[in-house]
Parts: structure tokens; sequence; C-alpha cells
């Protein structure tokens, strides 16, 4: 292990932002630790945070709440100089899609991360000849980006990442944009970073990876199973909410009696988008499709709801009313 | 960060160049109104010295001895000053009109012409002509008024009012002229300030003949320099509006740096560093289209040496003003963009 080598803790992460004129929280009270010498998935699909974490680990992004530490250090505290040491020198990132800066050639990219931490013209030119070499570019230094297949870009950007050595390596969709003999080599890489003590976070919606892994990161929602759970009632006074945005998706709901109010949290405060009553269903998109509440449920009067699961529901209403009932609203 | 300015130079040379171009031919219309600007102060100034007066005398309701006509009796100063006639006249050259500024003066005394090719004054119905006079060369004649004069020589550089020729004739030619003969003169030279002046005369200074003489070529040296202006705000923009371009271009290479750790002003000093080679190198290109150009020019165009010296002064602070809001934008790109798809 290197002397920097320490396991990552993520503790109560939550991060919420707003998108437009709307609220979502990506990340809901997210409690992880990757053991020093490790290489951890981010697993799940488009929009359930992946890059958003990664964003915070790299100290881009400040979580709403909630801490990051890596070794003694907390990330999510850091501030001014020691924000910038530790994207220089504590962190490496290969971003999704390459990044290369294209007016400048393999060595120039790898070098240019040494440059701006202060490395001589000379020692940052051999150092990113070295790294170079040690993916496989001995025969690509002075090539351009543009000149450059899928793979032999993702290794310069992973060479860019290692530049200055840093104990915390993150890669966002490495293997998004390669071929399958490409992906090859971009995983036997990722692999090897490890062997030095380093962490290694890597996001990805393909489980074509998980074998790469020592840990799995599930980032979808918690959901309940989705098996035949029998209908359940619900019973709300008035006031009361049945779901908030944000929350994970179980149920999709019927009202037996009284009226709802389904109300976005935006950032000018809170907007009405509909009130329903008894018959109405509400709250089908999250279960059907795997995908957080996009809004609150209160009651507007003392209300009485049956919950259903997704097999339940379609039971309810006949399978063929599903695609209407998704157009509806 | 300087490389990679550097090497975006040459990655975007085509933009680059016709920028450079597009800057440079505006430089150089800077540089070249700078000329013509100057030309007409340096066109007064060679005449006044060639003249070689220490003070002038003219008629108390005169506003000076170029600009107004207000002839005095060639006896009320004495001896002492030389007496000079000066008359607005045209030359018909085959239907061709010539204005010209003939300066009658009394041969071999102050204010004189000193030939700088053929002779001198020496005889009635001889001239001696600036060299923009080509109408006729030396030994022809040409009709000036209803006389008729033979050049005798040329002098180099004495025009007026933006590039009028002088025409040195001699006084009594000048008095034959515009007033039958009479003995009256316009001005009297003198060659060192006289104690006093005669009543119903007044001194002017050569600074005060070349205020008045100046004085109708105000508006178009303010419509100059108000061009000269505009130029520099067109530069600017062409300036400002590749490198901004440009920035909105590198979003993403800036998020990138800034990820990575690269401070936000290391990132701003390389796109000062490019807007003050784009401007560097349209000066050094402008310069020399000044000097290709300002041949063609109908008017004498004289481009200050220092006109030449600020010109990288005047371009890299037009630069570095212009790239300001490429800066801003530089500032305000956020690191999280690299993590886009």
């Amino acid at each position: 292990m290197t002397a920097r080598a320490a396991d990552l803790h993520i503790e109560d992460l939550t991060v919420e932002f707003s998108k437009g004129d709307y609220r979502v929280r990506p990340i809901d009270h997210l409690n992880v630790t990757v053991k020093a010498g490790s290489l951890a998935l981010l697993l799940g699909p488009s929009g359930c945070g992946k890059t958003t974490l990664l964003s915070c680990l790299a100290a881009i992004l400040k979580p709403t709440s909630g801490s990051i530490t890596y070794g003694d250090q907390e990330i999510t505290s850091l501030s001014g100089r020691a924000l910038t040491e530790h994207r220089r020198h504590g962190v490496g990132v290969v971003f999704q899609a390459f990044n290369l800066v294209p007016s400048l050639n393999s060595v120039e990219n790898v070098a240019a991360p040494m440059r701006s931490a202060g490395v001589g013209a000379r020692a940052a030119t051999q150092k990113a000849v070295g790294l170079l070499q040690s993916v496989g570019l001995d025969d690509r230094l002075t090539h351009k980006p543009n000149n450059l297949s899928g793979g032999q870009q993702q290794r310069v950007a992973i060479a860019r990442a290692l530049a200055l050595d840093p104990p915390l390596m993150l890669a966002d969709e490495p293997t998004a944009h390669l071929d399958y003999i490409q992906v090859e080599g971009v995983l036997r890489i990722l692999r090897s970073l490890t062997d030095n003590g380093r962490v290694v976070v890597v996001s990805t919606h393909d489980d074509r990876m998980l074998p790469l892994a020592d840990q799995i990161i599930e980032m979808r929602p918690k959901f309940l199973p989705n098996t035949d759970v029998a209908p359940t009632q619900t019973t709300l006074v008035a006031g009361e909410s049945l779901f908030s945005q944000g929350d994970p998706s179980d149920l999709i709901y019927i009202i037996d009696s009284g009226q709802v109010d389904v109300v976005r949290d935006t950032t000018d405060g809170e907007l009405l988008l509909a009130t329903l009553g008894p018959g109405d269903h509400l709250g089908e998109m999250g279960p059907l499709f795997g995908l957080r509440r996009s809004a609150t449920v209160r009651a507007r009067t003392d209300s009485t709801l049956t919950g259903y699961s997704v097999k339940a529901f379609r039971d309810h209403v006949g399978a063929d009313q599903l695609p209407s009932l998704i157009r509806g609203r | 960060m300087l490389r990679a300015a550097l090497r975006d130079l040459q990655w975007r040379k085509k933009r680059f160049v016709i920028a450079i171009v597009g800057v440079a031919l505006v430089f150089a219309m800077g540089l070249i109104m700078t000329g013509l600007s100057e030309s007409f102060s340096r066109e007064v100034d060679r005449t006044l010295e060639s003249l070689d007066a220490e003070t002038w005398a003219v008629s108390e309701n005169a506003s000076g001895p170029f600009t107004s006509f207000e002839p005095i009796a060639v006896t009320l100063a004495g001896r002492e000053p030389s007496a000079m006639m000066v008359v607005r006249k045209t030359v018909d050259d085959g239907g061709t009109v010539h204005d010209v500024i003939a300066l009658g003066v009394e041969r071999g005394r102050l204010g004189a012409p000193h030939a700088s090719d053929g002779a001198d004054l020496a005889e009635l119905g001889e001239a001696v002509v600036d060299e923009d006079f080509d109408v006729v060369d030396i030994g022809e004649s040409f009709e000036l008024g209803s006389r008729t004069f033979r050049v005798v020589g040329t002098v180099s550089g004495q025009r007026l009012y933006a590039g009028l020729p002088i025409v040195y004739i001699s006084l009594a030619d000048a008095q034959a002229l515009v007033v039958q003969g009479q003995p009256f003169a316009t001005a009297f030279l003198y060659e060192s300030p006289p104690a006093k002046v005669p009543r119903g005369l007044r001194t002017m200074s050569n600074a005060e003949v070349k205020a008045d003489v100046l004085r109708p070529l105000e508006n178009a040296m303010s419509s100059i320099d108000l061009v000269r202006v505009l130029l520099w705000i067109v530069a600017a923009t062409i300036i400002g509006s590749v490198l901004y371009l440009q920035a909105l271009e590198r979003t993403r290479d800036f998020a990138v740096f800034k990820a990575t750790g690269t401070s936000t002003a290391a990132i701003g000093l390389g796109l000062a560093v490019q807007a003050v080679v784009l401007s560097l190198a349209a000066a050094v290109i402008a310069a020399l289209l000044a000097v290709a150009l300002t041949p063609l020019f109908p008017m004498n165009v004289e481009i200050p040496a220092s006109g030449f010296m600020m010109l990288p002064v005047i371009t890299v602070v037009v630069g570095l003003l212009a790239s300001l809001i490429a800066l801003r934008k530089t500032a305000t790109v956020d690191p999280a963009v690299a993590f886009g798809g």
C-alpha cells in the first residue's frame, strides 16, 4: 500500500438541487465504506446519482448534507487552497467522454495537470511519457486525440488521471464509448489501479463490469419487491402526506374517499399540480418505471386510499388499460 | 496553461489567421487615420519652417496671414520686416481645376523660397512651386489668374489645408494679380519679435499662425479622431468575439482544467496570452499594410514613428480589454461540466 492509501467513508450523504424550476434529490442518505485497495462499482440506471456521487468525491459538488472522508481528510469540508490541492493531488478523474484537450497531443494532455501543479516541463513530460507507456501507448505519444481511437483516448485519460499519483481514482462510465475490444484493455488497466492501495470508484450502468468489482454500490432507489403483495388501505387525516417528492416509489394508489393534492416542490415553493378525488389513481409512474416520486401527495381532506403493487394494479385495471393510464396525465 | 493556450492557437489557426487579418486591416486603417491627421499638422510646420519667420504681423481685423485677406500698405511697417501677400487661387489645367495657395514674397528676403530643385525666384513672372503641384514641370508655364508664370524651381512638402500646394511668386506679381499692382501686403514677416508694431497691426507667433491655419480643419481632424476610436472599437469587437466564441467552445476544456486543479486565474491567463498574441500579430501586419497602402492615398499620409511605436501598446490594451468578456466566461465555467457525457 502507498503511504496515502486509506478507506473511503461516505456517511449519510444527501444531494438535492434545483433543476429548472423543480428540485431533485439524486442521492438520499447514502452510507458506504470502500476499503483501501479495492474497486467499487457504482451501478444503476441513468439519473440515479452515479455521476453526482463522483462529482462529490472529486470535490466538484458540495452535498446538501452528510460527509465524505478519505483517510483523515473530510473531502466535503474542503475549500480554497485545500480544495485545489485535493483536486490536483487527492483525486484523479476519468471522464465519460474522455475530455482530452483536442489541441494537445497525448503527452501534453497527460502533462497538463502536472504543469498546473507546478511540476517542471521536463519532469512533467518524462512522467507523462512513462504513464502513457504504462497504458500501452508508446507509439501514440505525439498523436492528438482526433487521431486516436476511443480506447486509446480513454487510456490517455486514465494516464492523465494518474499524472499526480492520486490515492483516489474515479471513472465515470469508462466503457460507454468503447467497443468490446477496447473495453477489454480499459478494464485491465482499471483493475490494476488498485494494486498500490488506491481506491477506485467506477460508475456504470453496464452490469457486464460486475466481475471487475470488489464492491458493488447499488445506486438504484430501494423499492419494495415488485411482487404480488395484497392491496393495502391507508387512511390520511387532512394535511398528512402519503409520500414526498424524491421518495422511493413502491405502490400505486387509488383514492377510495376524500381529496388529495399533488404538489411539486419547486424553487419558488410548492406548485399544486392536481387535486384528485374518489376513483382517481396516482403514483403509477414511479413503481412502473423504477423512478423516485416526482411529486408530494398530501391529503386535502380526511382520505382513504388503497395501495397496489404493480402486478396487483395491472390486475385491478386490466393490462390493456395501463398504456392509456400512463398517457393520461 | 501557456502551452495549452499556444497549442489552441495552432489548433484553431484558420480562425485566428482570419481574425488577425481582419484586426490588422482595422489597425492599419487606424494607423493611416493617424497619418492623415498628422500630415495636416506637419505640412503646416514644414511650410512655416521654410518661411523662417519668428513673428508675423497682420491686420488687426485678420484672423491670421493664411485665413484672412486684409490688405495692409507695404510702407506701414517700414523696411525691417519683409512683406507677403497670401492669395487663394485656382489653376485651370485643361479643364481640371487645381487649388493652390500663392505666396507673393519679396525676392531674396525673409519668406522667399529656397528651391530644392531648379532655381530661386529671380524675375517677375517666375514661380517656385511645391512638388505636389504637378500641372507643369520646371521650365514650363501655367496660367494663374490673368497672368502667366514660368516654373523655375520646386520646393518639397510645402502645403496647407490638407494638401493644397504652395506656389511662390514675387510680391509684385501677387499685387498685380489681386490689387491691380497697388503696394499692399497681407502679412509682414519678422526675423525676431519686433519691439512694437505700427497701429492697426497685431503680431502672431508661429504657433498662433499654425493654430489659425488648422482651425478650418478642426472638424475634419475631430472626425478622423472619432473614426480612429471607432476603429479601435471594431478591432476590440473582432478580438473579443473570437475569444468569446472560443471560450464557449472550450467550456468543457476549461471545466476539465478546473476539475483537475487548474486555477481560474491560470485559465484566464491563457486566454489573455491568446489575446496578446493575436493583437501583436495583427499589429505587425497592420504596420506593414499601412506602409504599403499609404502611397495609394491621394493625400499625403505621414504616419509618425510614435504611431508605430504606440501601436503594439494600444493593440495589447485593446486585446486585453476585448478578452475581458471571455475571461468572465471562463470564471463562470462549472467544473462539473466535465462530467457530462
